[in-house]
């Protein structure tokens, strides 16, 4: 599938209905959603016959980008059950095989690493600090092979010591930096639309050396 | 289509109108088999329990009040792959549940050179769904609800 089919069809995406400002509800828009999982399986191979989790995946845009890039397991995870709704819609309106799990990423118990890649775009932590590191250390424990992640370019340094650091990660390399534009949802927004700078990050997690599973007690 | 009445060749529509025909039907079908999300067993196989406490939370017992079939196309590839990540007493379990008695209780590696195997494998692992039903703790025996093919595995706060 070519990048301009791709962003036309994830501009189609049905978006918060209602968005809900403690959980930093932000459509991810079709243009970075596209290049962000265009790049994961043209640049990497990290998309194509893969088992891809979307954290935090709120109406679907990156885990729905997956399924049309090949995927063969889409899960996507959200702690709201509304955005889970609109979410399993829009797969359905592209007759995609999706799989949802309603839970809170950062206590959902996993068995192994069955998941290959993680996509996500997870709060940015301007409501609840540290919302974001708590996504990537989740992410980097569960993916076998890579994490993708949009995260504020005025925190790059503070998440690549945290992803080395921290959270084992083998490697963390900014891919791009991107506009974010967030439109005015939120009444508290004083201009009509913002441009953030956000960098799309990949990261490789630290391989297994018993063979890619962990013990359960390693992921709680 | 009906604009195009009175042109000097209908014939030459004919490929245009076939296509909307199609594309009604395809609508039709849609409605008639739209069943929403569900879940596989290949989810089931990577969850587990994370309640306060529980030592070991995997498998989550199914619980079936409603399953489909959906067909997906077949990957022998992802399959030989998958084979070694999957915990084949869970999904063997978990199929028998949904009432698929096919699958083998015990499987090794040499097995993938099967096709009829590998189709088994294949339709457990990717063709049983769960749309209404639960998952259930095999440790405390809390339920975690399926609704919609969703499974809500929300902790409570004294859970965590």
């Amino acid at each position: 599938m070519k990048l301009k089919q791709l962003e036309s069809f994830l501009g189609d995406l049905q978006q918060f209905s209602n968005p809900k400002v403690e959980l930093e509800q932000y459509p991810t828009g079709p243009h970075i959603a596209s290049r962000m999982l265009y790049t994961a399986e043209n640049s990497f191979g990290d998309v194509s016959n893969k088992v891809v989790a979307d954290f935090g995946c709120g109406c679907g845009t990156l885990g729905v980008a997956a399924a049309l890039l090949g995927a063969e397991h889409v899960i996507g995870l959200d702690i709201d059950p509304q955005s889970l709704e609109i979410a399993s819609l829009n797969a359905e309106d592209l007759e995609l095989d999706m799989n949802f799990v309603h839970c809170d990423v950062k206590n959902l118990g996993w068995r192994g690493q069955i998941v290959d890649t993680v996509v996500m775009n997870p709060p940015f932590g301007t409501r609840k600090k540290g919302a974001d590191m708590d996504f990537l250390a989740v992410a980097l424990k569960v993916a076998s092979q890579a994490v993708y992640s949009l995260h504020k370019s005025s925190t790059r340094d503070h998440v690549r010591k945290a992803a080395l650091r921290n959270f084992n990660a083998s490697s963390a390399e900014v891919l791009c930096e991107l506009r974010y534009d967030v439109q005015q949802l939120y009444k508290f927004h004083k201009k009509k639309e913002v441009d953030i700078a956000v960098d799309l990050w990949r990261f490789v997690p630290q391989k297994d050396k018993l063979g890619g599973i962990i013990a359960d007690e390693s992921l709680r | 289509m009906f604009a195009l009445r009175g042109r000097r060749n209908p014939s030459l529509h004919r490929p245009i109108i076939e296509d909307l025909e199609k594309k009604i039907q395809k609508i039709h079908l849609r409605v008639l088999f739209s069943q929403g999300t569900e879940m596989r067993l290949l989810t089931h196989n990577m969850l587990s329990s994370n309640i306060k406490g529980v030592t070991n939370g995997f498998p989550l017992r199914v619980e079936v009040e409603k399953m489909v079939e959906k067909q997906v196309d077949f990957n022998a590839d992802f399959l030989k792959n998958m084979f070694t990540k999957i915990e084949w007493k869970a999904l063997f379990d978990a199929a028998q549940t949904m009432g698929y008695t096919d699958l083998p209780a015990e499987a090794e590696s040499s097995m993938l050179d099967s096709d009829e195997f590998l189709k088994k494998f294949h339709h457990a692992l990717l063709e049983l769904h769960l749309e209404e039903g639960a998952l259930i703790c095999p440790e405390t025996g809390r339920r975690f609800p399926v609704n919609k093919g969703i499974p809500n595995m929300l902790l409570h706060e004294d859970e965590v």
